[in-house]
Formats: C-alpha cells, structure tokens, sequence
C-alpha cells in the first residue's frame, strides 16, 4: 500500500469512529458540538499513559476510551438538562476549555505540543474502526436503539411507555464520547505527535456534519458521511485551491436535495429485498 | 365490577390564574368501560396528562389499585398499570410499526440487561415474538415491517392500540381512539375494545361519537371547563339538559319538535 493510500486509510478510519461519536448523541436527539474535546482527552490520556508509564498502545487506548467515556458522563448528566441551543453552546464550550485548558498544560507540552511514544500502525487503526462500526450496529438493534430513536422523536411520549429519558440521552452521550476518545489515542499513536489546536471547534462541526450529511436514522448514515467528507475533497484535489468551494457546494446541494442526510430507512427499506413494505 | 381500579379526588389543575381541571372526583370500578365527554377545551385530554404525569396536579390525589400515584414519576407509571394513545397520534414516523410495539413493552423490559438486548431488525426474542404476536391479534401483521409514516391514518391509530396494549395495562386510555376513522376502521376498532375489556382491562375513553358512546361504554362522565358536570350511562347523561346545552345542544335541537 503506498504512503498516500495508508495515510488516507487511517484519516478515513478516524472520521469513521469520530462520526459514530456524534452520531450516538444525535441519534437520541442531542447535538454535541464538543466532540474534539473528547478527542484530545483520549490523545492526550493515551500520550501521557504511553510516554511516562510506556505501556502498550491497546492498554492505553482502553484508558484513553475510559477516560473519555467518564468524562462525558460526568459533563453530560449535568449539560444534558440544557435543550437545542443552549445543549450545543455547552458541548461547545466544553470542547474550547478542553483545548485551552491543554494548551496551559505545560506537562503535557502545552503549546508546542507533545510527542506520542507507542506507534499504531494502518492495520491496527482500520481495525478498531471496523469494530466500531460493528459495535454500533449492535447497540442501534438493542432496546437502548429503540430508546434513543423514540427520545429524539418525542420525549413525552417514549417517558409515558417508560422511557429513562435522561438516563438514555446520557448513555448515548457517555458512549458517543468514548468513542472520540478512542479516535483521539488511535490518531496520536499514529501520527506520533498531538496539539490541543488540532482539536478546535472546526473540527467539532466538521464531524458533526459528517452525520448530518449521511443521515441520522441508520447506522450506514454517518459512515457514508465520513466517506464523503473524507474522499471528496481528495477527488478534487486536481483544482486545489477550490477544492474546499466545489466540497463546499456538493455539500450544500446535498443538504437541499436530501435534507434528513444521504441515507434514511426509506432507501434502505427499499434496497431490502424481498420485505413487505 | 367491584371495588374502585381508578380513584380521583378532588384533582385540580392551574396554569397561573387559569383553572383548567376545577375540583374533579371520580372512581372507576375494575372492568367498568367509562367515557369522557365534553366540548372541545372542557379538560379531558389534561385529565389524562394528570393521570400518567405529563403535568403535575395542584392539588389533589389519584389512586390506582390502591396505590397513590399522586407523586409517581410520570416514568414509572406505566409501571403501575396506566398506557394511554393520543389524540394526535404519536408513533416514532420513521421506525416500522413493529418497532412502536416494541416500545409499549419497554417498563417490562428490565434495566441495564433488558436495554442491551437486541430487539430490532429482525430480531427473533421473545419480545419480537410477543410484538409480532400482537400485531397479529389485530389482524395489522402485513404492516409489521412497514416504517409508521407511510401507513393509513386509521391503521396508525391500531398500532398505537397495540403498543398502549403491549404494557399490559389495568387501566387503558384512549384519546379519541374513533375521531377520523371510517365505518370499517370504527367496526374493527369495536371488535379489539371489546377483546380488550373481556381481558379484564378497566377502559377510560375520550370519545365524541355519541353512537360510539352509547354501545361501548357502561358510564359517562362529563366535563365542561375544567368541572365535572355529570356522571351517569350514557342514555342518562343524554337526557340532562345541563349535558345537552354544554355538549349536545345543537343536536339536541333538531330533535327537540
């Protein structure tokens, strides 16, 4: 595999966790727009973990996972009371005082940035994105799926069947950062070097919109999303300097011509073959 | 019909200085198949939010079976044997009506085990099972696959029967279940009430067809802003002429020569 092909692979298998990382949330109706946040505390948990204790890249991506995991259960109970606006102003203020919170962190390298020891190769990052992806497969067929669908339809209504409401949008929330934490460690394990600029609210909203352009009713969604995201802008790579005003512009017709995202149950009921419809 | 499933005592609701449920008290018998009737804005729907916990009453008491539901979580009370259908039908649009079903098992489910058991998409569990099962029962298992938004309005309005039905409920509300139904949709929706309460369920119905009324329900019970203004069967509450002027009156007009 050329060095072009492993580096695109890698960047494509990162978006892909990142997506499902916003996806969970926004599967149960919440918008987390501090996704990076939770990237960079899986990075730099996973750095720190690998530079000063030097244990093996798997244990420190489990930690970085935990980490991250914990922190969004501990900054979602709390932020998840806030609704529409105001729950993605917190998530984005929660991803800036991440960022600037590691820049002023001079253990860490603070500004001028901290190189990672352990080293993860392409196969190993594709890896975990393929089991992520089967991951969330799993838990979109479960009660928990089914409840996270039925809160961002209608709260009341799935409360009046039973429905933990907040206890739901918490799990997806907490899992949803597990997973960019895990995206964060496997992204300084392979690159071998993190800053907290890297990651800023740009790249926040960039993930969110992978999910918004693939579709939040299926799991295909927000893979497909992180495939476009990732693979147009190479394609058009041959005009360089307007290549992010072409991307910008299919992605607008896009929103305008499929505005619930790319891929909804509708087609995939209609690509199923042989169901009663 | 014995002792009382449902009791309501002395229930008021405030928005401000806005009285929308005024001093409201019954009790519904175990089996009793009760209306609630009243004009449009009389309280009924809000009656129901105060029974399953959308809205906190201001004051005053409601027992189920004995137990005070008065400040149980509106969460857990489906749990104490109350399920309800809405006025305005409110199924998840883009889940199949099988996966609605799915929904109305959800307080039997069973915690953190229950939530990470697979039930969707083909899913061969018990819970499918029984979800599949109770499709069938109201003859709706050709929908079973179907996403909800694209079904006829009177075949959603089944499928929220169903999954009100699939909490195994003592005390079953419904909200208008007849109101946009034709002749055939009406017919078949008789037929699962009346299966409904030979299976022992209390039934507490919103309902403006007065037809409906009369060959469904053994009482009424009769709302007008926010007060109970009477209680009786149905042939009784027709005859009051406190009923017909709040609720009847034009019908009762034209029968009046």
């Amino acid at each position: 595999m050329s060095g072009y092909a492993e580096g695109l692979l890698v960047l494509l298998s990162i978006n892909v966790i990142v997506a499902y990382a916003a996806f969970l949330p926004l599967a149960a109706g919440q918008l987390n727009l501090g996704v990076a946040g939770f990237m960079a505390i899986g990075a730099y948990a996973a750095a720190f973990l690998s530079n000063t204790l030097g244990w093996p890249v798997f244990a420190t991506v489990g930690c970085a996972a935990l980490a991250s995991g914990a922190a969004g259960l501990v900054v979602g109970y709390p932020v998840l009371r806030a609704r529409g606006i105001y729950l993605v102003l917190a998530t984005l203020a929660f991803g800036e005082l991440v960022r600037s919170g590691l820049l002023n962190l001079d253990f860490v390298g603070g500004a001028a940035g901290y190189p990672v020891s352990g080293y993860a190769g392409y196969q190993a990052v594709a890896g975990v994105a393929l089991g992520v992806v089967a991951f969330v497969a799993w838990l979109y067929h479960t009660r928990l799926g089914l409840n996270m669908m039925a809160v961002r339809d209608d709260e009341v209504a799935a409360e009046q069947f039973g429905v933990k409401v907040r206890n739901v949008k918490a799990a997806a929330f907490a899992i949803g950062a597990l997973l960019a934490g895990i995206a964060g460690a496997l992204y300084g394990h392979h690159f071998s070097y993190i800053e907290a600029q890297h990651f800023n609210v740009v790249q926040s909203v960039y993930i969110a919109m992978y999910v918004l352009l693939g579709g939040v009713q299926t799991v295909a969604g927000p893979l497909l999303g992180a495939l476009f995201f990732t693979l147009i802008p190479e394609l058009f790579r041959v005009g360089d300097t307007w290549r992010f005003v072409i991307f910008a512009v299919v992605l607008i017709l896009t929103m305008v011509w499929r505005p619930e995202g790319l891929v909804d149950r509708d087609l995939l009921q209609r690509l199923r073959p042989g169901r009663a419809r | 019909m014995s002792r009382a499933l449902l009791e309501v005592r002395r229930l008021v609701k405030r928005f401000g200085g806005l009285t929308v449920i005024d001093d409201v008290s019954f009790s519904i018998p175990t089996g009793q198949r009760t209306a609630l009737i009243g004009p449009n804005g009389a309280g009924k729907t809000m009656l129901f939010n105060l029974l399953t916990g959308v809205y906190p009453p201001s004051s005053g008491a409601i027992f189920l079976d004995d137990v005070n539901l008065t400040r149980v979580p509106a969460v857990q009370r489906v749990g104490c044997g109350l399920a309800r259908t809405f006025q305005n039908i409110r199924l998840v649009g883009h889940l199949t009506a099988l996966e609605n079903v799915l929904l109305g098992q959800q307080h039997r489910s069973g915690g953190v085990a229950g939530a990470l058991q697979a039930v969707l998409f083909g899913s061969n569990n018990r819970w499918a099972k029984e979800a599949r099962e109770g499709l069938r029962a109201a003859s709706l298992h050709t929908y079973a696959d179907t996403l909800v938004r694209h079904l006829p309005f009177g075949v959603r309005k089944q499928v929220e029967l169903v999954r009100a039905m699939m909490a195994r409920p003592k005390l079953l509300l419904l909200d208008e279940p007849a109101a946009g139904l034709n002749p055939a949709e009406t017919g078949e929706l008789k037929r699962q009430l009346e299966a409904i309460a030979a299976g022992g369920v209390t039934v507490l119905v919103i309902e403006h067809d007065m037809a409906f009324v009369g060959e469904y329900c053994d009482a009424v019970i009769v709302l007008n802003f926010g007060r109970k203004i009477a209680t009786g069967t149905p042939g009784e509450v027709r005859r009051l002429p406190e009923v017909r002027e709040a609720y009847l009156g034009t019908e009762a007009t034209v029968g009046a020569d």
